[in-house]
């Protein structure tokens, strides 16, 4: 089918990643691209010996076409050359200069690396020149920074590693500043941070003038995927919670719960927990190298039903009430039906039997179970409250881990964060409502716990004014 | 861009090729569908696939089946898709199937109502009681008229739902049990349809439709047999005063006369009372027929047809704006890969160099002791070494290289011949690249014995086994055999 949308649109932005060698060019790529198998990292100097390009979308159209190239490694050797180059050759601009060099790569075989990036630095439309601030001010990166500078497109320095090294970063922006290098970005390639991603995207709006529209489409549309995956991630934690919160297991339980009750509670809290770990990893594209997950500790508490709670008699009297009248309307439907003759008398008995039938239904379980002798059991408050903890901690993990982080997230036990002020209040409405287990019914209250916990989670645990 | 009309309806592209046949089936088959419809086929095909993997080609997971379009544009294709490649489209329509049967099914009983009530209250008698034929015709439409008002008001779920919403939540839990495609599909059909504002809605608009079709039949009946029959009008009370009718009647007459309906007067009113003797004129029983029928028309038929103009339009427009839970893990992975932020790696200016010996375990052997005397050079210190440390004589130090100018510096005062015996101290946390090797390889030019010294903090991080053999490598490229590479903490 032709692809008329195609035709139209504007070609993609050529975005050029170049720097010294192991400053983390690839790792850049791999977290914009949210894709930790692009490229290969090592710790070692040369990993990316060749040129890789990968395209950026907003929606259904390429917006940024992402290069990787090799590290430049002898900077200096090579500003050497092409100043002998220029002195025999007599070019008339920077760029023809390199254009020159490039033609005659064959005869300097030890820049093979470099010429690639060259080649490519010429034919991009702008820049991004990854520094390792770890790294000390040396002649060679002042030399990287005036090669590059000759290919005549915008530059743009972006600072890596900056975790815990203001000073450094400090240093090498005044050091970017000495080559009118202003429009600096902070992005660490581990520690990731969307904020930083935008600001990276205006950066080329802001050298990029003609793209500006694309370029803010591309950050609307990112910005817009971004909100929906941590209100996803947020809310697939929040079904978890509630999976959990809502469990119960009708026992026998004169001498305490036997062994086998309790350990099939904490194998559905594991396996409910190891789901929900695979929906986000999934959500955030990662996989199951990224994390090592301890096993939560659960305890065994008992489910006891508060039917006399504040909350519980507000929520039957809210359901008794609307059952009655959804009763009544029956009854005034099979009052119509036989012409009128019963004047109304259905209506009245349809709101009698549709109360009783709600209190039944919804109370059924515990009457027989009550009359059996046996006893709930149930997810205890202390493992709830860290398995929230633990999600919380992996929530914020996953949307702070850049997809060039090498290191394994660890997820532990001992969490000492605070718990939401109103955290027991809606445990208990959780737990007073186990039809909500496995389902998102349309009560308002189920409702207003989901936006709760969800806010919490986004939030950081701060409570919303 | 997909071109869209302003009723939000849309026209498939058909280009797919239909699995088990080699050519593409729907090139010039258009088939017209509202947002809403795709929407729900595309819910039905997540409910599906929640409890049973849909199998069919490469293409449903990747953004192959079209190159342009928004998310929904992609996932209606997709599950299009798989539909066709499923042979699903029974299952996925039994449900509108079904519930069109039923809403024809429910009209039917409701005219029939109509029709039994009202000949039930006019009866074999000639005389006619009109306003407990009122009572019957019009009392119950005006209670549950009220009763849907205050439900819509109050945004109260079972009073605008009534027995018809607790049949839609009784039926999926029901279809819950059965391990099928269509029972999922059918769950869906009915979670959209019925759910949320959109099933309030169309709650509305078949309540409103059921209570059209009883009074109409009501209507035609009474119309019918006051046409071959003769009845008299009475009305009579127990508690009321006798004014109390003639007001009703003269304020139910003022908007009938407006329509042109002929109504009683006050005389004539009086005069039907129970109890009064004076006989019924034609003319007499003509207005109370047409007031009977006005009334049907004006305050039964009339305000249920304007709500139910009034819910169609509302079911219309909470159908265009019935979204899908982008929020779902479903559609977060859906997204990720029918619309990916971005495609993958492509090689484009390869590596041309030999491929790399894979290099051997790195043993290191035990170095031998420097020998004193020896001139020192440090490499590309990181800025959290202090050179030269305090152990080295600083006569021995030949400074550090930093940059081309320090290289050619001290390069200038390593005269061959003069030094030979030489160190070259180097960060080992940072990298072995290239252009520090060629620094090296300068420095050690004319030097008869080589000497490499990897400085490192003891509150460094020890350094990876990938970066020691890096300058391991180095060293040998520079000639500097292994065992004169030696650690030094500093």
């Amino acid at each position: 089918m032709p692809d008329q949308t195609r035709n139209v649109s504007p070609p993609p932005i050529r975005v050029a990643v170049v720097g010294h060698t192991n400053t983390g060019k690839t790792s850049l790529i791999r977290t914009l691209l949210r894709d930790d198998r692009f490229g290969d990292v090592d710790d070692a100097a040369g990993t990316t010996r060749y040129v890789e390009k990968a395209p950026v979308f907003a929606s259904d159209s390429e917006v940024l076409t992402l290069f990787d190239t090799p590290g430049l490694e002898d900077s200096s050797a090579l500003l050497q050359t092409l100043e002998q180059l220029d002195d025999r050759m007599h070019t008339g601009s920077p760029a023809e200069l390199l254009q020159a060099f490039i033609t005659q790569a064959d005869h300097f075989p030890e820049f093979m690396q470099e010429t690639k990036v060259l080649r490519q630095a010429i034919s991009s439309d702008v820049l991004l020149y990854i520094i390792d601030v770890r790294e000390p001010l040396l002649g060679k990166y002042s030399d990287e920074v005036e090669i590059l500078s000759k290919a005549g497109k915008p530059i743009i320095p972006v600072f890596n590693f900056i975790a815990g090294h203001s000073d450094a970063l400090a240093r090498w922006r005044e050091q970017m500043a000495r080559f009118n290098l202003y429009a600096a970005l902070e992005f660490d390639t581990v520690a990731f941070d969307f904020e930083a991603e935008k600001r990276l995207y205006q950066k080329l709006q802001s050298q990029l003038e003609r793209h500006y529209d694309a370029l803010q489409s591309l950050i609307d549309y990112r910005q817009e995927v971004w909100a929906n995956l941590a209100h996803a991630a947020a809310l697939r934690i929040f079904q978890l919670l509630c999976d959990v919160a809502c469990y119960r297991h009708e026992a026998e339980a004169k001498n305490g719960f036997s062994q086998t009750d309790i350990g099939s509670m904490q194998d559905f809290v594991r396996n409910a927990e190891q789901a929900a770990l695979r929906d986000l990893l999934s959500m955030f594209a990662f996989t199951q190298l990224d994390i090592e997950l301890q096993k939560i500790p659960v305890l065994d508490g008992q489910w006891e039903l508060d039917i006399f709670s504040p909350h519980m008699l507000r929520t039957f009297g809210l359901n008794a009430g609307a059952t009655a009248l959804k009763g009544a309307a029956a009854g005034a439907g099979i009052d119509l039906m036989v012409g009128g003759i019963s004047l109304g008398a259905a209506a009245m008995l349809g709101a009698a039997i549709g109360a009783g039938w709600a209190t039944l239904r919804r109370y059924q379980q515990e009457i027989v179970a009550a009359m059996r002798g046996h006893k709930w059991l149930c997810v205890d408050d202390n493992t709830l409250a860290l398995l929230y903890l633990r999600q919380r901690e992996l929530l914020h993990a996953l949307t702070q881990r850049g997809h060039a982080s090498r290191n394994k997230l660890q997820l532990s036990s001992d969490n000492v964060h605070a718990l939401p002020g109103q955290w027991t209040r809606t445990v208990n409405v959780l737990r007073q409502n186990p039809e909500w287990r496995q389902s998102s019914p349309a009560d308002p209250e189920y409702q207003i716990i989901q936006d709760r916990l969800i806010g919490w989670l986004l939030n950081d645990g701060v409570e919303e004014a | 861009m997909q071109a869209r009309n302003r009723i939000g309806l849309q026209t498939r592209e058909c280009w797919i090729e239909c699995p088990g046949t080699s050519r593409d089936c729907w090139h010039n088959q258009t088939v017209t569908t509202s947002d809403f419809d795709k929407r729900v086929l595309i819910e039905q095909v997540r409910c599906i696939e929640a409890e049973q993997p849909l199998e069919c080609d490469d293409r449903v997971q990747s953004p192959v089946l079209s190159t342009h379009g928004d998310f929904e544009h992609h996932l209606w294709l997709r599950a299009s898709h798989l539909v066709d490649c499923n042979d699903l489209r029974p299952e996925i329509g039994r449900a509108a199937r079904l519930s069109r049967a039923g809403s024809i099914f429910a009209m039917l009983l409701a005219a029939a109502a109509g029709a039994a009530g009202c000949t039930y209250a006019v009866s074999d008698a000639h005389t006619i009681n009109i306003y407990w034929l009122l009572l019957v015709l019009l009392g119950f439409n005006l209670l549950s008229m009220l009763l849907w008002l205050t439900g819509i008001s109050l945004n109260l779920d079972g009073l605008i739902a009534g027995v018809l919403a607790r049949l839609a939540n009784w039926l999926p839990a029901r279809i819950r049990t059965k391990q099928e495609f269509g029972a999922p599909a059918d769950r869906a059909w009915l979670a959209c349809h019925f759910g949320g504002r959109t099933g309030k809605w169309r709650f509305s608009k078949i309540t409103h439709q059921l209570w059209l079709s009883y009074l109409l039949t009501g209507l035609v009946v009474l119309t019918l047999l006051l046409m071959v029959r003769q009845y008299d009008f009475v009305w009579g009370t127990t508690l009321l005063s006798d004014s109390a009718f003639v007001k009703l009647t003269s304020a139910m007459s003022t908007p009938l006369h407006a329509l042109g309906f002929a109504t009683p007067s006050v005389a004539q009113v009086l005069d039907s009372q129970i109890g009064a003797t004076l006989a019924f004129s034609a003319e007499h029983r003509g207005h109370w027929a047409q007031f009977l029928l006005g009334s049907l028309l004006c305050f039964g038929l009339l305000p249920r047809l304007l709500l139910w103009i009034w819910s169609a339009l509302m079911s219309s427009a909470s159908r265009r704006r019935f979204a899908l839970d982008y929020y779902l893990p479903y559609y977060i992975s859906l997204r990720q890969q029918l619309m990916p932020l971005a495609g993958h790696g492509q090689i484009i200016d390869a590596d041309a160099s030999p491929p790399g010996i894979v290099e051997a375990a790195l043993t290191i052997p035990a170095p031998h002791k420097l020998p004193a005397g020896a001139k020192w050079v440090s490499v590309e210190l990181d800025d959290t070494v202090s050179w030269p440390p305090a152990s080295i004589d600083a006569g021995n130090d030949l400074g550090q290289v930093v940059d081309r100018e320090s290289l050619a510096r001290i390069t200038q005062r390593l005269r061959p011949g003069e030094n030979p015996v030489i160190a070259v101290a180097v960060s080992a946390s940072r990298p072995a690249d290239r252009g520090v090797q060629r620094t090296i390889a300068t420095l050690m030019n004319g030097s008869t014995q080589r000497w490499f010294v990897l400085l490192q903090r003891p509150d460094q991080e020890s350094i990876s086994s990938t970066r020691l053999a890096a300058w391991y490598r180095l060293a040998e490229a520079c000639s500097v055999p292994a065992d004169h590479v030696i650690s030094m903490s500093i």
